[in-house]
């Protein structure tokens, strides 16, 4: 399993955290500086535990409300814990992107598509993207019927 | 009341009759929702069958609430050998006691998947500094097939709580307390020499059967409808902040999988498995669920 890692970086007034591995017990969160807006990019977080999911929670837990914060590339196993666990997606906190799993019974491939705010969901609102398998035909979404229920919180 | 024989049996080969019908005919069952008046009356909850119709497994709470152990989807194409499986826990638990792998896996049929090494991952352990190497063992096991590789995030997440656990929940001391439950899960934990537990990975070309089995059997009657209280009581769990777990690990199993078994001989094993169909997330994430669990 890979190794969990951030990196952390400033620019300006915001600081951006980039996320890397497996989020679990052993997973060492950055300490929180204080800035008006947060940019978390889960885009490699390759998997969660239940364990990591209680690190994430006590880690955002104490970000003052005032502060924004957008998630960006959020994985499967993220968005099916927005919807899921309580805290782990707090007031404060906005998807501008996320991975909607797609799949083709056929060939058996699954793509991870990303969505972005503006281009494929506004609100509630959302355009879902054609995507071809491997024989030009369309794969299908591949989420539970509850997948897009967080977009609720932040419309 | 409704019999499984009267209304099932034509689920099964005619070949299979004589066999079955001794089971099948000791257990009965209730539909949901169209029983749901009689959930309050059932005595032996325990023994009856709740077989679902709906897509909100969580609808079902009522009954979990009253002590109903298994539940088993109806529109599902698997619904014969879920049936089988619950049936056997009920009416036959010292068959299915043997050996239950078989039947979460595939019931009476493709019995000759269990010894295809090609199919079949079995990892022993004893202690949690084994657990990263198990789980990266896994994801190359599940990496070999295109279908098992399309549900490698949930099928990892899930086994990762199996072992967790089976590691920090299970082991009990000869008092019967438990020994690692509230100790942090980044300190390493080690078995008593006699003890281990093994995680198991099997699949068939329809669905992949992941379980751990350890052999402390410390499972209980009341923590199992403790848990399932607190985790369907609300749509949106918790983690729990004090020492140990976040006790979440069973229910995203759950969600995760499209069946959930629990099986536990007090003192002797406990068996904690999940299947997984291989056909996309969806079919296994929503919530069209056959779930059964029995502690001894």
């Amino acid at each position: 399993m890979q190794e969990f890692n951030v990196l952390t970086e400033k620019q300006g007034t915001t600081i951006i955290y980039t996320m890397e591995g497996y989020l679990a017990e052993a997973a060492k969160m950055p300490l929180l500086e204080t800035a008006p807006i947060l940019k978390i990019n889960l885009g490699k977080v390759t998997g969660l535990n239940s364990f990591g999911v209680r690190r994430w929670c006590q880690w955002v837990k104490p970000i003052p409300m005032t502060t924004k914060i957008f998630l960006t590339e959020c994985p499967m196993v993220f968005v099916k814990t927005f919807n899921t666990v309580g805290g782990f997606l707090t007031a404060n906190m906005e998807v501008t992107s996320f991975f909607v799993p797609f799949y083709s019974p056929v060939d058996e491939i699954r793509k991870d598509v990303l969505y972005t705010k503006g281009e494929h969901f506004t609100g509630l609102n959302l355009k879902h993207p054609t995507i071809l398998g491997l024989n030009s035909t369309p794969l299908e979404i591949d989420a539970a019927s509850n997948y897009f229920k967080f977009l609720e919180r932040q419309a | 009341m409704r019999s499984i024989i009267q209304d099932f049996s034509h689920l099964w080969p005619k070949s299979r009759e004589a066999v079955l019908a001794p089971i099948l005919s000791k257990v009965t069952y209730l539909k949901y929702p169209e029983d749901s008046n009689l959930l309050g009356l059932e005595k032996r909850p325990d023994k009856v069958i709740v077989i679902t119709s709906g897509e909100d497994f969580f609808a079902i709470r009522p009954f979990i609430f009253n002590g109903f152990r298994h539940f088993v989807n109806r529109n599902r194409s698997d619904l014969p050998q879920e049936l089988l499986a619950s049936c056997l826990m009920i009416a036959k638990p010292a068959i299915f006691v043997q050996n239950p792998i078989p039947f979460f896996l595939a019931g009476f049929s493709n019995l000759q998947i269990l010894t295809d090494t090609e199919r079949n991952l079995t990892v022993s352990f004893k202690k949690s500094t084994q657990k990263a190497e198990i789980l990266h063992e896994l994801e190359e096991f599940l990496a070999k097939n295109p279908k098992t590789k399309s549900l490698s995030d949930i099928c990892i997440q899930s086994a990762d709580e199996l072992i967790t656990n089976a590691l920090y929940n299970a082991p009990v001391d000869a008092d019967g307390e438990r020994m690692f439950l509230n100790v942090d899960r980044q300190e390493a934990v080690e078995y008593p020499p006699d003890k281990k537990a093994t995680l198991f990975a099997c699949f068939s070309d329809d669905r992949i059967t992941i379980g751990c089995e350890d052999t402390f059997g410390s499972m209980t009657v009341t923590e199992m409808y403790q848990y399932l209280r607190t985790k369907f009581s609300s749509d949106l769990s918790i983690p729990r902040e004090s020492t140990g777990g976040a006790g979440l690990g069973l229910k995203m199993i759950m969600e995760n999988s499209a069946n959930f078994y629990l099986f536990s001989e007090r003192y002797r094993r406990s068996l904690v498995a999940a299947s997984f169909l291989l056909s996309g997330l969806k079919s296994n994430m929503s919530n069209r669920k056959h779930f059964h669990w029995s502690v001894s």
